[in-house]
């Protein structure tokens, strides 16, 4: 009975551990398989880089007039690349819209994507993206490189390429305007550039050298 | 004890879901609206009513009468999203968001009507099978432990589908 007892307390023991190993394992898998994504890993390392200047592209949008986007136009602007099928995107539009007038002074909020003329100009019109100049452009995606989404590009008035990346919030968002108003091309070199200031902030508790 | 073990892993994936699509609500909602099943609007009100729908069919899973209600809750709310995935799946359009709570980012396939079915001849198993009557310590341990190691059976099975989606591509 003993035996049984133990015998059984250790089978337990070894199925959660197993389960445990298992779900862990596939998570990995997962986590991997996002890493190395053709698209993924490429993000960060290709296209233009933060400080260089930004590709132009002289292009069409939904209803038909003209947009240059990259080169030296005087204003700011946040290039918001989104599809109709991503509901991050989608979640993140009225952000968008409250980022666009708290900054319309100086930047021009732009939507970016590529596919069917007729599925976005109905995505356009359902959503109510008036406010909003959409383009649609396979090039403009490649030359970024973008291969997730939403991601986001915001060119300086001066057709320099401030910031870019994968954004998944409002603090993002106003990261990468932060990052071009702070002359970096991240928040993250912001800080890694100024180690001793970045450590007194963020450990003020802590008596950091 | 089958059927309390079915229960308590029924309520806790049902009771995750529900939290996975609260927690992040406006990303849920446009989950739910990019199934297009319904208009936008009405998709609005779906994505409001389901996880309040899911928290509902998780409590009543727990509850040992009535018996039927857990489990009848439960296989109407599968048999509202495998109908939806297995609509997508057919138009083509796989490439949307399961919004299914676990793995992140799944993706619909096949295989996640399979895994639906599964989880529905289970609900419908909870249904008829007996609770047990008298607790003893083998039953205290026994079944949280069975229950426990279903659940951690689907997360796993969900996310190696998700990961054969992105072999796939």
């Amino acid at each position: 009975m003993t035996a049984l007892i133990v015998a059984n307390v250790f089978a337990w023991v070894a199925i959660a551990a197993l389960s445990v190993t298992v779900l862990a394992l596939a998570r990995q898998v997962g986590l991997l398989h996002e890493r190395v994504a053709p698209m993924g890993a490429l993000t960060m390392e290709g296209g233009p880089k933060a400080g260089a200047a930004a590709p132009s592209f002289a292009l069409t949008d939904l209803s038909g007039h003209k947009i240059t986007i990259g080169g030296a136009g005087g204003r700011t602007q946040l290039v918001f690349f989104l599809s109709p099928t991503c509901p991050v995107c989608k979640k993140l539009l009225p952000i968008l819209r409250s980022i666009a007038a708290d900054e319309r002074r100086t930047t021009d909020v732009l939507l970016a994507s590529d596919g069917e003329h007729a599925e976005h100009l109905e995505f356009y019109t359902r959503e109510k993206l008036a406010p909003f100049r959409y383009v649609l452009s396979a090039e403009l995606g490649m030359a970024y490189r973008i291969g997730r989404l939403p991601y986001a590009v915001v060119i300086g008035p001066d057709g320099t390429l401030a910031a870019r990346g994968l954004v998944n919030n409002r603090e993002q968002i106003e990261s990468l305007l932060l990052a071009r108003e702070l002359g970096v091309s991240s928040v993250q070199e912001f800080l890694s550039r100024a180690p001793k200031q970045d450590a007194h902030e963020r450990h003020d508790d802590v008596a950091v050298g | 004890m089958g059927g309390a073990v079915c229960r308590l892993a029924l309520a806790v994936i049902f009771a995750q879901a529900s939290v996975h699509a609260l927690r992040d609500w406006p990303t849920y909602a446009a989950i739910v609206e990019n199934f297009r099943i319904v208009p936008p609007q009405a998709a609005r009100l779906a994505a409001r009513v389901v996880p309040v729908a899911e928290l509902a069919a998780a409590a009543l899973l727990l509850m040992p009468a009535p018996r039927i209600a857990g489990p009848a809750l439960g296989l109407l709310l599968m048999a509202v999203f495998t109908a939806a995935i297995w609509i997508n799946v057919a138009r083509g359009r796989v490439n949307i968001d399961c919004g299914c709570g676990g793995a992140s980012g799944q993706q619909l396939s096949a295989a996640l009507v399979v895994r639906n079915l599964v989880l529905c001849a289970l609900l419908a198993a909870t249904a008829a099978a007996p609770l047990p009557q008298d607790l003893n310590a083998a039953l205290l341990v026994g079944v949280p432990g069975a229950a426990a190691f279903l659940v951690a059976l689907y997360f796993a099975a969900s996310q190696l589908m998700a990961n054969a989606r992105a072999l796939a591509a």
